[in-house]
């Protein structure tokens, strides 16, 4: 809470100590004028304002209740009812927690026997009201520690998540380099090997076909083995490659052919190599939690996804014309807004557009830096 | 000192301030006297014009205030405790020095003992800070210089009503007699009342008390640090 853009007066327990001043100070005023008093309850009335004002101006220390002790008795003889000033200390010292420092006092009063039925109610009155602002103080003071505490907390993770999806796309990135690597050696080693003999062993066949040499029968076969060991040493290495699961694409038109509930279109404009492996992994989740939030809430007649590629830009955007529940869709689920973390890790944005049914735009930059 | 030297150089810039200094207040002891309390009618007069000479002194820093010069002051190689000091000791070596040319001409004009105007000057010192402290602590209430001074000189002319320096204090209900006594004005009252009345020194011990408590009291909420 910042205290000097708060304008209104907000009910915090430093205010309340405020409060609790100014009520015994005019209550000390209304006293002195019912009662009468000389000049000397100006003077008290004066000095105690003044005291107040410096404790809410300065932090002074706990001893100048004493001060103000001290003077109240001084005046007494002056005033008699100067000793319910005293009450004013007693609320000071029991609201900042130093009760100690208001016992002399009270000790001195009760030896020289002018304690009446209502001074002591007054003083215990005191006492009660600035106990429960100092409990009240202390109460907020830990759920302030503790709720500091969660926000540093909250930060830290924050800032974890960001490290980790940045990890997410280096990871992505150097994965693709090295299984580029691998196919590249793969490629060298086998079929580089085999389709080079057979290149070798084809001109030394042209030579002895030529000459009509009888062993020219014999390098063709041989010819033809290491090609057709190439054939399938490739096939072997693409099979190897290829993952399971559909990629890019693919794995795009698989997620939405799985989608039955109501007619769908998916239109692609642009090259979609041109889009990199980790942005794939966007992509997809997007889209089923697009389709799967169309499942659940949505009364849709037809849902229309549109993957749009640029040299620069990604634009997947589904649309469905159903009406959403109203209730489910304010802010965004837990899903999208960790796809959407994901997204602005990298630069992109996920937003949705809500008139005339419900549209989704998922926009992912491609950045060139290979 | 440059904050110091430069109040001189603003205050005596505007026109006003010199009808304010030198005019009124020489005017002031040419009043007539009094018939009650029985002391020159300017002399009695005089604590209201304090009151609003230092509503003018101490407009600088709202000026200051509502310019954003203090916001500058606020990332300049100064506190901002040394700002209202070298502003607090400008304004009180005007009004001080003020309080010495009235003394002095009154002591041309009237025929009294140098002790008399020797405590009329200490009195009227103390009020001076009272004044000070009082408009300072006025202006840290409020955002804009024309509103607080607008209302002020209200407050100033009804401070001075019920303080008894317009009229004696007698006259008024005795709840308001009472209440009069959380006024500084009301202290100044007694104060030259009871010079007037030739009371014995002791007597002033108890306003004068009153007034540097006021002033005290009025500084510490005039000086907290508002920027805007």
């Amino acid at each position: 809470m910042n205290r000097y853009d708060s304008k209104s007066l907000q009910w915090t327990n430093k205010n309340a100590i405020n409060f609790g001043r100014i009520l015994g100070l005019l209550l000390l005023c209304l006293l002195w004028i019912r009662d009468n008093g000389s000049q000397i309850g100006v003077i008290l009335l004066l000095f105690l304002i003044t005291m107040t004002v410096c404790r809410w101006r300065f932090n002074l220390p706990p001893w100048t209740l004493l001060i103000d002790q001290i003077v109240c008795l001084a005046m007494i003889p002056f005033w008699a009812n100067a000793s319910f000033a005293v009450a004013m200390p007693i609320f000071e010292a029991v609201a900042i927690g130093k009760i100690i420092f208001s016992l002399p006092v009270l000790a001195l009063i009760l030896i020289n026997n002018q304690m009446s039925f209502p001074l002591v109610v007054v003083f215990i009155q005191a006492g009660f009201i600035g106990w429960v602002i100092r409990s009240w103080s202390l109460e907020t003071n830990k759920y302030q520690k503790e709720l500091n505490q969660q926000r540093r907390e909250r930060y830290e993770q924050e800032e974890l998540k960001r490290e980790l999806l940045s990890a997410n796309i280096k990871v992505a990135r150097m994965s693709e380099l090295s299984e580029r690597n691998r196919i590249a050696q793969e490629l060298h080693d086998s079929v580089g090997h085999e389709l080079t003999g057979a290149v070798l062993a084809l001109q030394a066949f042209e030579k002895l076909w030529h000459e009509e040499d009888p062993l020219a029968k014999d390098m063709f076969l041989k010819v033809q083995e290491r090609l057709s060991n190439s054939a399938l040493i490739l096939r072997e290495t693409v099979h190897n490659i290829k993952p399971i699961n559909g990629a890019g694409v693919d794995r795009l038109k698989e997620i939405s052919d799985g989608f039955t509930d109501c007619p769908l279109n998916f239109k692609i404009y642009g090259d979609t190599s041109l889009i990199p492996v980790y942005l794939w992994s966007i992509l997809e989740p997007c889209l089923k939690e697009a389709l799967t939030n169309i499942m659940r809430h949505a009364k849709a007649t037809k849902v229309e996804i549109e993957l749009d590629v640029n040299p620069h830009l990604v634009r997947l955007s589904v649309y469905n014309d159903g009406v959403e529940d109203i209730s489910s869709t304010m802010g965004m689920g837990m899903g999208l807004r960790n796809i959407r973390q994901r997204a602005k890790a990298i630069g992109g944005n996920i937003s949705s557009d809500m008139t005339h049914g419900f549209r989704l735009v998922c926009v992912l930059p491609i950045l060139d830096n290979h | 000192m440059t904050v110091f030297n430069f109040v001189f150089k603003r205050y005596f810039k505007r026109p006003s301030s010199i009808f304010f200094l030198l005019i009124l207040p020489i005017a002031l002891v040419f009043l007539p006297m009094g018939e009650w309390p029985p002391i020159p009618l300017g002399f009695q007069y005089y604590g209201i014009l304090l009151l609003f000479i230092s509503v003018k002194l101490t407009s600088i820093i709202m000026i200051d205030r509502e310019n954003k010069v203090l916001l500058r002051i606020g990332v300049a190689p100064i506190t901002h405790f040394q700002y209202l000091l070298e502003n607090l000791l400008a304004y009180g070596i005007i009004l001080i020095g003020l309080n010495m040319i009235v003394v002095i001409m009154g002591s041309i004009v009237y025929r009294e003992s140098f002790n008399y105007y020797l405590l009329l000057f200490i009195i009227y010192s103390f009020f001076s800070m009272t004044a000070l402290g009082f408009s300072l602590a006025w202006y840290s209430l409020f955002q804009n210089k024309d509103t607080a001074t607008s209302i002020l000189s209200g407050v100033i002319m009804l401070m001075a009503m019920v303080g008894g320096v317009l009229w004696p204090i007698q006259i008024m209900p005795v709840i308001l007699q009472r209440l009069a006594m959380l006024l500084p004005t009301y202290w100044l009252g007694q104060s030259i009342t009871f010079l007037a009345f030739r009371a014995p020194i002791s007597e002033q011990i108890i306003p004068l008390t009153m007034m540097l408590i006021f002033s005290i009291l009025f500084l510490i909420v005039g000086s907290r640090r508002k920027i805007i």
